[in-house]
Formats: C-alpha cells, structure tokens, sequence
C-alpha cells in the first residue's frame, strides 16, 4: 500500500472510513514510519483543538444589550421608588412631629375635607386615608417591635432609628436616581 | 368514513427553549441568562474570525440584539444554538464583506509570514524547553488565527462552537464534504507550520 495522502489520513483519524478501509490503513501505519509519524502529528493538533483558550467578554456587553432593549424599565422603575420613597419620608417624619401615638394629623384632614368641597375635599380624603393607613402601619410595626423586645420603646429611641433609616434609604436612592439619570441622558 | 382528530405533536423543551418562551413573555432575566450562557463563545468566535477587539464587541452586542429582534422566529422544532450560530454567522460574515479590503490583506499572507503567528518567533521567545500542553494549545490557537478566513471559520465552528459537520454545513451553507475538506485542509496548513520548529515533537 502506497503512503496515504493527508486527506486519507484524517478521514481515518475521524472515524470517517468503513471497517475494510480503516483496517488497510491500520495495517499501513504500522509498517510505515512516516505516516505514522504524521498519524501522531495529527493526534496532537485534534487534541490540543478541542478544549480552545477561551478569553473573556467584556461584561459591557451583556450591560449594553440589556440597556438597549430595555431601556425604560430601570430608569422610570427608579424614578418611581423616589417618589415612594420621599413620600414615605415625609409621611414618617409628619408621625415623628406629632408623636405616633397621636392621630391628630388625621383629625385636622377630616375637618378640613368636611369644611371644604369638590375636588380639593376629595384630595383631602385620600390624603387623609393613605396617612391612616401607613399610620395603623407604623403603630402595628411599633407594638410588634416593643413586644419582640419586651422594652416600651420612647418616641426618642423610635425617632431616632427612624431617622436614621430614613436618611440612609434616602440618601440611596437619589444616589441610585442621579445615577441611572445621567446614563439616561448619555 | 370515520375520522380522527390529528394529534398535535409534542415539542419537549430544553432548557434553551424553556428560556426562550420566557424571553417571548418579556422576562428579562431571562434574556440575561441565555446571554450569559452563550456570550463567552459567541464572542471567541467573532473575535477570532474579525481580530479585532472593538469590532468584536460591537458585533457580540449586534448578535444579541439581532437574536432578541427575531425570537419570535425562532421555530420550536430546531435546536436554538444552531439558530442562533447561524444568525452569528450570517452577521460575521457580512461585516467582514463589507470590510473586504483590510480582510483580504490579512488573508493574503501565508500562516508563516505572519510576524505575530510565527513559529520561529515563537521559540526563539521559549527557546528550547520543553512546552507544556497549555503553552502548545495556545501556540496553536496562535497559528489558527492566522489562517485564511474560510477555512479558519470551519475550524472556529467545530472546535469553539463543537458543531458537528452537518451542523456547521447548515450554517455556513457549504457541502458537508466541503466543509470536511476545508477542515483537513486547515489542520494540513497547521501542521505543515509546527513542523517546521518541531514543536510536537
């Protein structure tokens, strides 16, 4: 058998040839030093082709992509939890001022909503509702807090936790809004 | 005559497919799941096949916006991945024709004219120890860049992708017996290259 062309060669080597085939050439290799010196040439290269070094992708790729396509959600979603959360301030430092065991706040809407008419009473009444509710909320929160503790917990020690979380979720989030702004205007 | 309802035929999914309905129902996560399970291939073969790191990336973020653009497309009763090497391909490939000129004069150099690639440079930057499997990989990978584009595109789809013959035939719309004889004719040139320093030896 004539030596085998290269062609031939890696057929062989891939399992591409039928059992008669594969068993003339397995014959040939091992008289033939010089294909089988190419055989083991060819081995090598298949073995160090599998398995290639793969370098990393910038991680602005996947952060491009997911900006482009969704573009609104990150930023009006921000834009949204700004206004929850200065609202949630300005509710918790009005309950601070009035000392949270005291509606009085509350009290003062009603009368006003019932001494004024159209849409501004009805304002009122939402405000009124939304500050009764969030108030049940910070008095549930506080009973439930004081009897984990097993400690009545003062207006001092309530306002200044409250505070305090309040400024640092603050300060976050216009941390986060300043941020996602000036990418939107890039 | 009696008739019977045609049975529909059941499709089960893989987990490509499970994320792609998900995509279809506008979940981001995802998305970012499937991107992040194909970005690091993606990205090897298109920066292999354009060398060129900016352009690469340029190219990845197109791909990925071009999958998301056409997922509705996509047809359940393929594999995703060949899918989605194809659309790869087709987007590489029409970069590099509309840049012709600077590809061609890059393809026009043989493997050993090739400074950064060469061989002999190679060595006489080792000198004569004995290399290890990583160094000689990676001098390999050296050399693979530095072959012609159409037969480096088969090797790059059948060792970075692990496509098949057939699979890469579908993508590239060449002959599976072109597609094989553009892969030995690589490994060949690759070969005829480490010779030459006796690198595998």
């Amino acid at each position: 058998m004539e030596c085998l062309p290269e062609e031939r060669l890696q057929d062989y080597l891939e399992g591409g040839l039928n059992t008669m085939e594969s068993s003339l050439i397995r014959d040939h290799l091992l008289v033939c030093p010089g294909c089988g010196a190419r055989q083991k040439t060819y081995l090598k290269i298949n073995k160090h082709l599998q398995h290639p070094p793969l370098l990393n992708p910038p991680d602005s790729i996947i952060t491009h992509v997911l900006r482009t396509l969704y573009p609104g959600t990150t930023f009006y979603f921000s834009v949204l939890a700004l206004i929850a959360a200065s609202f949630a301030f300005l509710v918790t430092w009005i309950y601070i001022y009035f000392d949270f065991s005291n509606s009085s706040l509350i009290q003062a809407l009603k009368l006003t909503s019932k001494s004024t008419s159209g849409w501004i009473a009805n304002l009122i009444k939402v405000i009124s509702s939304v500050f009764s509710m969030v108030y049940a909320s910070f008095k549930a929160i506080h009973s439930f807090v004081s009897y984990l503790l097993r400690i009545e917990l003062g207006p001092e020690i309530v306002r200044g936790v409250v505070s305090a979380l309040s400024m640092i979720f603050l300060y976050s989030l216009i941390h986060l809004f300043s941020r996602k702004f000036k990418e939107k205007r890039k | 005559m009696k008739t019977f309802p045609v049975e529909k035929r059941k499709i089960i999914l893989d987990d490509d497919q499970v994320l792609i309905k998900k995509i279809r129902k506008g979940n981001k996560a995802a998305f970012e799941e499937l991107m992040r399970k194909y970005n690091r291939k993606i990205f090897n073969f298109v920066i292999r096949m354009v060398r060129n790191d900016e352009v690469a990336v340029e190219l990845t973020q197109d791909f990925f916006i071009k999958i998301y653009t056409v997922i509705d497309k996509y047809n359940f009763e393929y594999k995703f991945s060949t899918w989605a090497y194809r659309i790869c391909y087709n987007l590489v490939i029409d970069h590099i024709r509309k840049n012709q000129i600077q590809i061609e004069s890059l393809d026009n150099d043989t493997v050993s004219q090739k400074e950064i690639v060469s061989s002999e440079n190679y060595v006489k930057d080792v000198g004569f120890r004995i290399l290890s499997d990583e160094e000689v990989k990676t001098h390999l990978w050296k050399l693979v860049d530095g072959i012609p584009l159409k037969f480096r595109e088969v090797i790059l789809l059948r060792y970075i992708q692990e496509l098949k013959y057939e699979e890469i035939a579908d993508i590239s719309g060449l002959p599976v017996g072109t597609v094989k004889n553009r892969i030995f004719k690589a490994k060949e040139m690759l070969k005829q290259e480490i010779e030459k320093d006796g690198m595998l030896t």
